[in-house]
């Protein structure tokens, strides 16, 4: 969890670490993705609401 | 036959059970009895309760072996007629009959004469709670020659083969063998997905009823190939006689060593058991399942992690369905290009199909893979009731497809269909005439679905809701301009968001009634019609006073007592009675009720 990577939400660039979830960057950066499951309380249940899929 | 004897097969099939075959067979012991038959040393007679043979539209089914004579539709009082013909004359009134000629061979009954079996080879010829019959026709011989290769020699004789998932996805199961055979992770498991909850399908069923030791070998043959060395059988709850002849099975083949500790004394080790469905639908997905089966909730995962790398309590796993088990024995037997010698290039070797709904030979069939959908309709199962006009086949069920006559002479196998907007499913076929709206077919497929989805996640459980309240909606004349193209959003949207394969193809069944029936949906939207006269509430029903010639039937019917009944006149219909449910024109054999648009 080192390396560090600029990516671009929105025209936003957003810096980030490999291995972050998608979700959690553009959280920090203020753009807010609706879902259900994003939360530390689940070990494994992430990314299973299906409600945060976007179009890219 | 087996041991030089006379048989007499009684298919025991769960729908010849229901037909009354088990008191056939009884009649039949007795009859035999009575006449001393079975003490005599030159005429010795077998009564046999074997698997489903496959025309359950015309059972309970009895066959005479050696000689092969097939009755039909048998009754217990047929019992001192059939154990008579034996050595004499068959029992005419009991052989099948079309178009004024008579069959006795089972083969030249054209229902079997374009069936090739090999996962049902045995299925309605043996006892299924008889090892040594199974053993007789070749039964645990693929095994013998397994326990004489290594894994990467099984391994290449199934890739060889061009086995594909026959539970309807098609994966290609010695890639799947290798996958998991290459992990140094143990203990490795062998899993038997017999969790088939389709409504109107019953191959697996009928497969693990009629010859559990082959489910039983392939899965032998999997765990060698893989290095596992316990499997689960996951049988759904509801087919009991399955989980108890497959029970059965088990308890022989350990007590003749070829289950336990040592496998035909190799040295191997399997452990078999069965575990039941909880009686869900989603369960038959395969994270479902083993979840069921380490005592969760049976609810998918996303598949970040394929199951042969991290399946069943996180280890390595394969799952086969049972069929595809049930093909493995003569793979190894015959070996692998034998068997890729049936079927097409891309897809090797046989379907079986349930083929249900308003056809005249319902039933049991396994054709080679590229047999037409016509074929198997007309030729195979005699056409559609009363000759009434073909309007769709549904395959796969219930997150199947509905194909249209268009499409009849398309070869049906794993990839034809896929090109034009269809499938070939898992092998549960309703055949539809004319009476059926499709708008109603696809609100039924949708309301089971939406009683099935587990709700984990958003756009199954939420889109499947939001389509039934549209269909439902347009069922009962409230459909709008732009529901059609909501439908299609909402059913693209849970193809590619959905988690598992439940909601990735629950939308099907509306998108391609929507892609092959619009005409049905405009109608009901547009002009408040359903062209089938089917929707009670956008259809109200008449009696054609020509046509009709005052029997009764529709009257006697009606179960709202809505028609008149005046002997030898026409009947007449009380629309402020009748509910619309269509019993009437089911009963009418003079085509004399008919449907129009009921005003709003």
């Amino acid at each position: 969890m080192s390396e560090k990577l600029t990516i671009t939400i929105d025209g936003l660039a957003c810096e980030c670490e490999k291995g972050e979830y998608l979700w959690d960057v553009a959280k920090r950066n203020g753009i807010t993705i609706p879902a259900l499951c994003r939360s530390d309380a689940f070990a494994d249940h992430r990314a299973c609401c299906r409600i945060c899929i976007v179009e890219v | 036959m087996i041991n030089g004897t006379d048989r007499i097969l009684v298919c025991c099939g769960t729908g010849c059970i229901a037909n009354g075959a088990l008191k056939v067979a009884e009649a039949i012991e007795a009859k035999i009895k009575t006449r001393g038959l079975a003490d005599d040393v030159a005429v010795d007679v077998n009564v046999v309760r074997t698997g489903c043979s496959g025309e359950c539209e015309q059972g309970p089914i009895v066959r005479l072996m050696p000689r092969d004579v097939m009755y039909y539709k048998v009754k217990p009082a047929d019992a001192p007629a059939i154990v008579d013909s034996l050595s004499g004359e068959a029992v005419k009134k009991l052989l099948f009959k079309k178009d004024g000629q008579t069959y006795e061979r089972m083969e030249d009954n054209p229902f079997y004469a374009l069936q090739h079996k090999v996962v049902l080879k045995d299925v309605g010829i043996i006892d299924p709670l008889n090892l040594d019959e199974y053993i007789a026709r070749g039964g645990y011989e693929g095994l013998k020659r397994a326990l004489t290769m290594t894994p990467d020699e099984i391994i290449t004789e199934v890739e060889k083969s061009g086995l594909r998932g026959k539970g309807g996805a098609g994966f290609p199961t010695g890639r799947k063998w290798r996958t998991a055979a290459g992990y140094d992770v143990f203990p490795k498991y062998i899993v038997c997905n017999g969790d088939e909850g389709d409504p109107g399908a019953f191959m697996d069923g009928s497969t693990m009823e009629g010859s559990p030791h082959a489910v039983i070998e392939g899965m032998i043959i999997g765990a060698l190939a893989i290095g596992a060395e316990e499997g689960v059988l996951y049988t759904r709850d509801e087919y009991a006689l399955a989980r108890d002849h497959i029970q059965h099975a088990i308890d022989d083949a350990y007590a003749a060593g070829i289950l336990g500790e040592s496998i035909l004394g190799s040295g191997h080790k399997l452990d078999l058991s069965i575990v039941r469905g909880g009686g869900a639908f989603v369960c038959g997905e395969s994270t479902a399942l083993m979840a069921s089966i380490e005592g969760r909730v049976g609810e998918p995962r996303a598949k970040y992690i394929r199951s042969v790398q991290r399946g069943l309590f996180d280890h390595p796993t394969v799952l086969n369905n049972v069929e595809s088990l049930a093909s493995i024995p003569t793979i190894l037997r015959e070996g692998g290009e034998a068997y890729a010698k049936i079927g097409t290039e891309k897809s090797k070797g046989t379907k079986v199909f349930a083929m249900v709904g308003k056809v005249k030979h319902t039933g049991l069939v396994e054709v080679p893979m590229g047999t037409t959908l016509r074929t198997l309709i007309y030729d195979i199962g005699g056409g559609i009731i009363d000759d009434r006009p073909f309007k769709a086949i549904q395959t796969g069920c219930p997150s199947g497809v509905c194909i249209p006559e268009s499409l009849l002479d398309l070869p049906v196998d794993f990839d034809t269909l896929v090109k034009y907007g269809a499938m070939m499913g898992s092998g549960g076929m309703i055949v539809m005439d004319d009476r059926s709206c499709m708008v109603e077919v696809a609100r039924y497929y949708v309301d089971f679905l939406c009683e099935e989805s587990c709700g984990k996640c958003t756009p199954c459980r939420e889109g499947l809701r939001q389509m039934r309240a549209i269909l439902t909606d347009i069922c009962e004349g409230r459909g709008k301009h732009g529901d059609i193209e909501l439908l299609e959003r909402i059913g693209h949207t849970m193809q590619d968001a959905s988690l598992c394969a439940l909601g990735r193809t629950a939308a099907n069944p509306v998108l391609t009634t929507i892609k092959f029936f619009r005409d049905e949906y405009e109608a009901h939207i547009e002009r408040r019609e359903c062209l089938a006269g089917v929707c009670a509430k956008l259809t109200q029903f008449a009696i054609d006073a020509d046509a009709c010639t005052g029997c009764g039937m529709s009257s006697r019917a009606c179960p709202a007592g809505a028609i008149s009944c005046g002997r030898r006149e026409a009947h007449v219909i009380d629309p402020a009675k009748c509910i619309a449910c269509g019993s009437c024109r089911e009963a009418c054999r003079f085509n004399a009720v008919l449907t129009e648009r009921r005003e709003a």
